[in-house]
């Protein structure tokens, strides 16, 4: 298995280090942005910080967490191009270390994500000289653990063997999901905006912070409790599938 | 240690699709001894080989491969074979320093010496990316790679289709110098007969899902002959002792399948030594028993 990691791992090299630069340049002109406003030719600025440095953070963690994921994601599409997928069922390796290994890299790289999202976050909070924010830190641990909805990838591209194809069948399975889920937002948005021309007589940015906030603080506690059930469930299940998906064997 | 007499066993194997069906495929492959598989497009071999490997579930039969059942035992098996298609399945992006890390920590009998040795040998480059290799160069990659893991199976789809004569010649001597090892066999599928003319031991010939033939090669050559004669004469030949007979305006080409008891049977006519191409040729035709 160790053979197959270190595969995946080498031919990923060249996005990951590409995800690399792209966070180290947008972590660094951020840093820098911050630093400007007491040692540069932002200082006396108000409100560079506050406007920046709640976001900063999640940014960071997007780009670290899915730009680490993206270069595995075309690694099926190759192999059936290159028939190393058929290669490996002349090797003496399972169908289960061969989906092991891949949700390994897959894990790996999930895990290097999350440890550049955590670097991104102590780094923002040096150069703005805040201190670490721990909500900003749940926030990236739930973030991650529902970046396992990626590791479906897997199953997916070797059922369709194509990403355009698996794409485009996933938008269309998910499309009333994503739906519900603006739809959600839209009402949520109308709901607080109703709550805080009741409460506060009207609505700014401020009144509507202060009616979203408790909901927000409220729903990440919850997520922060069932993610890691859900990403261990999710885990489980596109383990299965894949095994299943390797075990068809369609040639 | 696993005794075994003949490298590969398949009885009866099945296995149907749509349009077609291999149809209760039946040989042996002889341990120590190279057989040439051979067909024409989509008459099964690939079929075949994929039903060997494991690669397609087959619908009946058995298969046992090196003494083990192929699906049983499929990983005990497969760390004793090597598999050669006739496109590199490694990614072009990868190299052969890469390639060695990965097949090494995957083959427990992985020589990192043998495989830079069989590079060296066919003068390939460590550093150069697949992508950039001619098609010669990637098949003698591909054989370094499967003979680097010491297998004694060595089972190859159209591995020399597209490789021009000199690399072919190379790497038929390749398979000569594993065969010195009395534990190795090959199964041989190629379009390429006179490849097998010249090395394979046992032949066997499917067409259409169903093996036709098969055997020792001298036996087979033996045994078919191509007789010659005029039209008349080949009014009076016997449609039993006829293959398929190929037609012209002088006369017929008939492929006989017992050229001893037609010498006798037809005393006078001229029956020539055939090829392994002729037999392919000849009984592709069967159906039609009479061709142009």
């Amino acid at each position: 298995m160790k053979g197959l990691i270190y595969r995946e791992l080498y031919l990923i090299r060249k996005t990951t280090v590409l995800t690399l630069l792209a966070y180290l340049i947008f972590v660094a002109m951020l840093s820098l942005v911050f630093i400007s406003t007491y040692a540069g030719n932002l200082r006396g600025e108000e409100g560079v910080i506050e406007a920046l440095y709640p976001q900063a953070y999640f940014y960071a963690a997007c780009i670290a967490l899915i730009g680490m994921g993206y270069g595995h994601n075309d690694i099926i599409q190759k192999d059936y191009q290159s028939h190393w997928q058929l290669y490996s069922y002349t090797l003496p390796v399972s169908e289960k270390k061969i989906a092991a290994s891949k949700f390994a890299v897959r894990g790996i790289l999930l895990l290097a994500g999350l440890v550049l999202a955590f670097a991104a976050e102590l780094i923002f909070s040096a150069a703005a000289r805040m201190p670490v924010s721990f909500p900003h830190i749940k926030n990236i641990l739930i973030i991650s653990a529902f970046m396992t909805i990626g590791f479906s990838e897997i199953p997916l591209m070797l059922h369709f063997k194509n990403q355009n194809k698996a794409a485009t069948i996933t938008l269309i399975a998910c499309s009333p999901v994503l739906i519900a889920m603006f739809w959600f937002g839209y009402k949520f948005v109308d709901f607080c905006r109703d709550k805080a021309a009741r409460l506060y007589g009207e609505v700014t940015d401020k009144t509507m912070a202060k009616v979203f906030e408790p909901y927000f603080d409220k729903t990440r506690e919850i997520c922060f409790i069932i993610a890691p059930f859900f990403a261990a469930g999710l885990l489980l299940l596109f383990f299965w599938w894949s095994v299943k998906e390797l075990k068809r064997r369609r040639y | 240690m696993n005794e075994y007499e003949n490298a590969i066993e398949i009885k009866d194997l099945t296995k149907k699709y749509d349009g077609f069906t291999l149809d209760k495929v039946s040989f042996n492959v002889p341990k120590g001894s190279i057989m040439g598989f051979i067909g024409q497009n989509g008459a099964g071999k690939t079929t075949t080989i994929n039903a060997l490997l494991n690669i397609v579930k087959k619908d009946e039969g058995e298969i046992r491969l090196l003494g083990l059942d192929h699906e049983k035992d499929e990983f005990e098996a497969k760390k004793q074979i090597a598999a050669v298609f006739d496109e590199l399945p490694f990614d072009d992006r990868l190299n052969a320093i890469a390639m060695d890390k990965i097949l090494r920590e995957i083959f427990e009998e992985w020589s990192t010496d043998t495989f830079f040795g069989y590079l060296d040998r066919f003068a390939l480059p460590r550093k150069k990316k697949f992508g950039k290799f001619s098609k010669g160069m990637k098949m003698k990659l591909q054989i370094a790679s499967a003979l680097s893991h010491n297998a004694k199976l060595l089972i190859m789809d159209e591995a020399t289709t597209g490789l021009d004569p000199v690399v072919r010649n190379e790497i038929l001597d390749i398979f000569l110098e594993y065969l010195q090892n009395e534990d190795h066999t090959i199964l041989m599928s190629s379009h390429i007969t006179s490849d097998l003319d010249k090395i394979a031991d046992s032949v066997t010939f499917i067409d259409k899902g169903k093996v036709l033939v098969s055997g020792y090669k001298d036996e087979i050559l033996e045994n078919h002959g191509i007789l010659k004669c005029t039209k008349d004469e080949y009014k009076d030949i016997d449609p039993g002792d006829i293959v398929s007979a190929r037609l012209n305006d002088f006369g017929a080409e008939i492929m006989v399948s017992d050229k001893a008891a037609c010498s006798q049977k037809y005393s006078g006519a001229v029956i020539d030594n055939t090829t392994l191409e002729d037999i392919m040729i000849y009984y592709v035709n069967r159906g039609k028993k009479e061709w142009r």
